[in-house]
C-alpha cells in the first residue's frame, strides 16, 4: 500500500482545539430547551389529543378542500419560482462571471444582490403593489387599470425578486470554479461559443443549478410576507394559512397540523440538497487554476441578448426600490400626489416603540446569537467530537423549517408550564438567536477548515500552550467569519417576520409586524416609510460593523485589499 | 560529540480506511550536536511523520525521543524547545514580519527590549531588513521561505527541523537557498534534521543522510560513502542513477570477482565485507559515469547505440546490450571527445573498481 504526501497529510489532525465538556453539556441543554423541545411539542400538539394517538387534525388538512388546495399551491408557487428564479440568476451569473461588462451594469447588480437582502420582507411585495396594484403607476401608464396583480401571477413575481439573487449567488460561485482551461480545451478543439456552453459549461454547472433550485424552493415554500400582502383568497398557501388558522380562528392545533405538513417538504428540501447534492459537485478547489481567459462566453448577438435581459431586470428592480421611497414621501398614493413629511412623522411617533424593540432585539440577538454559532461552529469542526453530525444537524433545525413552523411550534412550547415565555423579549431572542445563528456556524467551520494545521502547530512547536494558540492564532484568523455571522444576524432580525410574528405582544412589538399593520389597513404610504427606516437603520448598523471590525482588527484591512 | 536526539524503536501505525498502515517501522536513529541529518526517501515513505513525532504533533504508536538524555516522547510540543520549519512555511497570516517572527519571543515573555534587538538581528541575518512592517502575501516565496527559518532560528532551538523546505520554490532560488540555510546553521551551530525527497538537495545539505524506504531505514551515512557504498539495492537504485544487472559469480581472481552477465564476463572490486560463493546470483551496479565507450575491440562486451543526449556538459548514451536490455553511459563532452552516433556498433568499458557488487 502506497500514501501519497497528500493523504500522508489527511492523516493528521488538528492537534490545538481544547475540548471543553461543560460547554458542551451547556451547548445541548440550550438546544434541547430552544429547539428540540418547542418541535417535539410542536408534533405532540398534531399527533395526541388527551394522551392518545389522534390523526384527525392531519386528515383534516388533507380532506378540506381549502387547505389541500394550500398545500398544492405551495408547491406549484415553489416550483415556479425555483425554476424561473435560477434561470433569471444563471443569465446575471453568466453574465458577472463570463463576459466583461460595463461598469454600471456591475453597479446595477451590486445593489439588485444587496437590496433584497438588507430589507424588510414586504418591500418588493409594497413596491409591486405600488406599481402594478389598484391605481398602479404603470398601470395607468399601460392604460389597463383593471389588471389584478393579486394571486399567483403576483406573489411569484414578488419572489423571484426577492430570491434569484441567491441563486445568482449560488450559481456565480459554480460557474467561477469551473477551471477556465475547460473551456478554453473545448473552444481549441473546434467548438463554437455555444457548443462550449451546451457540452462543458452547463453539464458542470449541473450541480450548482440543482441546488440554486432546491434553495429557491425551499425559501418560496417557507415565505410568509410576500404571500400573505400578494396572494389574497384565491391563491391560499400553507404559511399564510397556518398563520390565519391561528390568529383567525384561534385554532392553534389546526394550525400546528398544517405547519406539521409545510415542515416535511421543506425538510426533505434540505436533506436532499446535503446529503445528495453536495457529493455531485464538481467544482474543485485546487488554488492553482490557470487564469479566466480573456475570450467572451458568448457571441455579440447573445451577448446583446444577455446585457439587455439584465439590464431590464436590475433596473425595474432598482426601480421598485426608488418607488417605496418616493412613495414613502407622498400623501395618498395615486389619489393626492402631493409631496409630504407626514408618513415619516407616523412612523417616528406610532412607531417608536416598534423602532426601540426592533433594534434592542437585534442587538442583543446578534451578540448572542454570534457568541452561540461560534461556539458551535468550533466544536463542531472538531473531528472526534461525539455526537458531532447530531449536534450540527440539531442546530441547524430551526433554520431548516421554515419560520411559520418554528414560530408555532416556539408559541405552543412557551405558553404553557413549565416554561412561560410568551410576551418577553426572550423569546424573540431566543428564536432569533438559535435560528439565525446558522450562518455565523457555517461561516467558523468554513473558516477553521481554512486554516492549515501546520498553522497552529508552528505556534506549539515556537512554545505557545494550546490555549494561547487559539487565543492568538486560531480566533484572529476567524474574525472575518464571525463579522459575517454578525452581519447576517442583524439584518435578519431586523427585519425577519414569519417567525416572530407569532411571538409579539403588546410590550414587545416589531418594526415589521408594524409595517404588516400597514398594509393591512392600507396605508401604503406609511408602510413605505417604515421599510425607508427600516432599510436605513439596516444600512447603518452594517456601517457601524465594518468600523468596528477596521478599529479592532486593523491589520485585516492591508490584507484584505491585497487580495 | 554526544548525541543531541536519540530516535529508539520509533514506530507509528495509523488507521486509515478500516486499514493498518505503518508509517514508521521500528526506526533507530542519532544525530549529533551541531549536525545535520537528512531523512531522504521517496514520498509516503515516512520521513515527515519521523519529524512529527520528534516535534511532538504525532504520537509515536512504540518507542521513544529521547533529547539531551531525557525522554521527551510524552512531552507537549509547546515544551519541547524545538523549532520547525514547514514545507508551506505556515506563517501567521493575520501577522506581519515582525510579528511572526517575535512570537516565539513574545510567548516566553522576553522584554520589549530585548525582543526588539533578538527579531531585528535575526531578520538581518537571513537577510531580511527593512520588510519587518510587511504582511506575509505581501512577500515573495523565497521572502516567505526566510521568515519562516528567521522565525524558528530566533527561539534558539536545541533542534530545527525542516520538512521540504525548499520544495516551494523555483529551482534556482532552492539551490540558492540551500546554500543559505547550509551557511546559517554552521554559523549559529544548530543541529538540524531535515527531510527532503530531493537527493541532490540532501547530498548537497547534509552532514549524513538517511535513506528511507517504507518506513524503514535502509542506511544511514555521510553523502559520499551513501554514493560510492550503497548497502543496498534500493539506495544504490535512488541516490545517483546506476545500471543494475543480475549476474552469476563464475571465479575469484587477484582479488577480483568474475562476474558473468550475458554470457561474458566482467570482473568487479571485492569488498572483505561482502561474501559470495561461486554460483551465487548476484547484482551488479555500474554508475553511468564509470562506463567508457570505444570503437576498439579490446572490451567484452558490445552494444548498439540506442540514443544519443547532449546535456551540456557531457554525452548521455542509452545502449542496447541485448534486445530489452540497456545500459546508460554519461561520457564527460569536450572538444576532442570522440562523438557515436545512432546504431553504431561500440564495445563498452567498464572500470572494475567501480563496479560494485551485492546480493540480489
Amino acid at each position: 500500500m502506497k500514501f501519497s504526501n497528500n493523504e500522508e497529510h489527511s492523516l493528521k489532525k488538528a492537534v490545538v482545539r481544547p475540548t471543553a465538556l461543560p460547554l458542551l453539556v451547556v451547548l445541548w441543554a440550550l438546544l434541547g430547551l430552544f429547539v428540540l423541545y418547542p418541535l417535539g411539542k410542536l408534533i405532540y400538539v398534531v399527533f395526541v389529543t388527551d394522551g392518545t394517538l389522534d390523526l384527525s387534525s392531519i386528515t383534516k388538512v388533507f380532506t378540506n378542500w381549502y387547505s389541500r388546495k394550500a398545500l398544492f399551491d405551495s408547491l406549484v408557487l415553489a416550483t415556479s419560482v425555483a425554476a424561473i428564479g435560477t434561470s433569471v440568476g444563471f443569465v446575471f451569473a453568466f453574465g458577472t462571471t463570463r463576459m466583461t461588462l460595463p461598469k454600471v451594469i456591475k453597479w446595477f447588480i451590486r445593489a439588485v444582490i444587496v437590496l433584497p437582502f438588507v430589507s424588510p420582507p414586504f418591500t418588493s411585495s409594497i413596491a409591486l403593489t405600488l406599481v402594478l396594484g389598484p391605481n398602479g403607476l404603470l398601470l395607468r401608464l399601460l392604460g389597463m387599470p383593471d389588471f389584478n396583480i393579486y394571486g399567483f401571477l403576483g406573489t411569484c413575481l414578488a419572489e423571484v425578486l426577492t430570491y434569484f439573487p441567491i441563486a445568482f449567488m449560488t450559481l456565480s460561485a459554480v460557474l467561477d470554479g469551473i477551471d477556465p482551461n475547460l473551456e478554453d480545451a473545448a473552444m481549441s478543439m473546434g467548438s463554437t461559443r455555444w457548443n462550449t456552453f451546451k457540452t462543458v459549461t452547463l453539464p458542470l454547472s449541473l450541480p450548482g443549478v440543482g441546488n440554486a433550485f432546491l434553495l429557491l424552493f425551499g425559501c418560496s415554500l417557507a415565505d410568509f410576507a410576500t404571500p400573505l400582502v400578494m396572494a389574497g383568497h384565491t391563491f391560499p398557501v400553507l404559511t399564510t394559512q397556518a398563520y390565519l388558522q391561528i390568529t383567525g380562528m384561534y385554532d392553534l392545533k389546526g394550525g400546528a397540523a398544517i405547519s406539521f405538513v409545510l415542515l416535511v417538504p421543506a425538510l426533505m428540501v434540505y436533506l436532499l440538497q446535503h446529503y445528495w447534492l453536495e457529493r455531485r459537485s464538481y467544482v474543485t478547489i485546487t488554488g492553482k487554476s490557470g487564469a479566466r481567459s480573456s475570450l467572451e462566453g458568448a457571441n455579440a448577438i447573445a451577448k446583446v441578448f444577455i446585457l439587455g435581459f439584465i439590464s431590464v431586470v436590475s433596473m425595474f428592480i432598482i426601480f421598485l426600490y426608488s418607488i417605496i421611497f418616493v412613495g414613502s414621501l407622498i400623501k395618498v398614493w395615486g389619489v393626492d400626489n402631493s409631496l409630504t413629511l407626514e408618513n415619516y412623522a407616523y412612523v417616528f411617533t406610532v412607531g417608536r416603540e416598534a423602532i426601540k424593540d426592533t433594534v434592542l432585539i437585534a442587538l442583543v440577538s446578534t451578540v448572542l446569537g454570534t457568541i452561540l454559532g461560534v461556539t458551535i461552529g468550533y466544536l463542531v469542526s472538531r473531528k472526534d467530537l461525539a455526537f458531532r453530525k447530531t449536534l450540527e444537524f440539531t442546530s441547524f433545525l430551526n433554520y431548516v423549517l421554515p419560520g411559520t413552523v418554528v414560530g408555532i411550534a416556539y408559541i405552543i412550547a412557551f405558553n404553557s408550564r413549565p416554561l412561560v415565555l410568551t410576551g418577553t423579549m426572550t423569546i424573540i431572542v431566543a428564536l432569533c438567536a438559535f435560528r439565525y445563528d446558522v450562518p455565523a456556524i457555517r461561516a467558523t467551520v468554513a473558516s477553521l477548515h481554512q486554516i492549515d494545521p501546520s498553522i497552529e502547530e508552528a505556534s506549539l512547536s515556537l512554545g505557545a500552550s494550546r490555549l494561547a494558540t487559539f487565543l492568538k492564532v486560531t480566533l484572529p484568523l476567524i474574525i472575518p467569519a464571525v463579522t459575517s455571522g454578525m452581519r447576517y444576524l442583524f439584518v435578519v432580525s431586523m427585519t425577519a417576520v414569519s417567525a416572530v410574528i407569532f411571538l409579539v405582544s403588546v410590550q414587545w412589538s416589531l418594526l415589521t409586524v408594524r409595517i404588516l399593520e400597514c398594509i393591512t389597513e392600507l396605508l401604503f404610504a406609511q408602510a413605505a416609510a417604515f421599510s425607508v427606516v427600516l432599510l436605513l437603520i439596516v444600512f447603518a448598523a452594517l456601517g457601524l460593523i465594518d468600523l468596528l471590525f477596521k478599529i479592532a482588527y486593523p491589520s485585516y484591512l492591508r490584507q484584505l485589499r491585497r487580495s | 560529540m554526544s548525541d543531541l536526539i536519540l530516535l529508539e524503536h520509533l514506530t507509528k501505525v495509523f488507521m486509515k480506511d478500516n486499514e493498518t498502515f505503518k508509517a514508521v517501522d521500528d526506526i533507530s536513529l542519532n544525530v549529533k550536536k551541531g549536525e545535520i541529518v537528512a531523512l531522504l526517501g521517496p514520498s509516503g515513505c515516512g520521513k515527515t511523520t519521523i519529524l512529527r513525532m520528534i516535534a511532538g504533533f504525532e504520537r509515536p504508536t512504540a518507542g521513544r525521543v529521547i533529547l539531551e538524555g531525557q525522554d521527551i516522547t510524552a512531552l507537549e510540543p509547546n515544551k519541547r524547545k524545538i523549532g520547525f520549519v514547514f514545507q508551506n512555511y505556515a506563517l501567521f497570516p493575520h501577522m506581519n514580519v515582525f510579528d511572526n517572527v517575535s512570537y516565539g519571543l513574545k510567548i516566553r515573555r522576553f522584554s520589549q527590549e530585548e525582543i526588539r534587538k533578538k527579531t531585528h538581528e535575526v531578520l538581518e541575518m537571513v537577510g531580511l531588513k527593512g520588510v519587518e512592517k510587511r504582511f506575509i502575501n505581501e512577500l515573495s516565496g523565497g521572502e516567505q521561505q526566510r521568515v519562516a527559518l528567521a522565525r524558528a532560528f530566533v527561539i534558539n532551538p536545541k533542534v530545527l527541523l525542516m520538512d521540504e523546505p525548499l520544495s516551494n520554490l523555483d529551482a534556482k532560488l532552492r539551490i540558492y537557498m540551500r546554500a543559505e540555510i547550509r551557511r546559517l546553521q554552521k554559523l549559529l551551530g544548530i543541529t538540524c534534521i531535515y527531510v527532503t525527497h530531493d537527493q541532490k538537495e540532501a547530498l548537497s545539505i547534509a552532514d549524513r543522510i538517511a535513506v528511507m524506504n517504507k518506513g524503514k531505514i535502509e542506511q544511514v551515512a555521510p553523502p559520499f560513502e551513501l554514493y560510492t557504498e550503497p548497502k543496498s539495492l534500493f539506495v544504490a537504485d535512488f541516490i545517483g542513477q546506476a545500471n543494475i544487472f543480475e549476474g552469476k559469480v563464475i571465479a575469484f581472481k587477484d582479488g577480483r570477482l568474475e562476474v558473468s552477465i550475458y554470457d561474458r564476463v566482467i570482473s568487479a572490486r571485492f569488498t572483505s565485507s561482502s561474501e559470495f560463493k561461486i554460483g551465487a546470483r548476484v547484482a551488479l551496479v555500474v554508475r553511468p559515469e564509470a562506463v567508457n565507450l570505444t570503437r576498439s575491440d579490446e572490451s567484452a562486451l558490445k552494444g548498439r547505440i540506442l540514443s544519443s543526449v547532449f546535456v551540456g556538459d557531457r554525452m548521455e548514451y542509452q545502449i542496447e546490450l541485448e534486445p530489452g536490455h540497456l545500459i546508460h553511459a554519461f561520457i564527460p563532452y569536450s572538444q576532442e571527445t570522440v562523438r557515436f552516433s545512432h546504431g553504431e556498433e561500440v564495445g563498452i568499458l567498464i572500470d572494475p573498481e567501480s563496479v560494485l557488487v551485492m546480493p540480489f
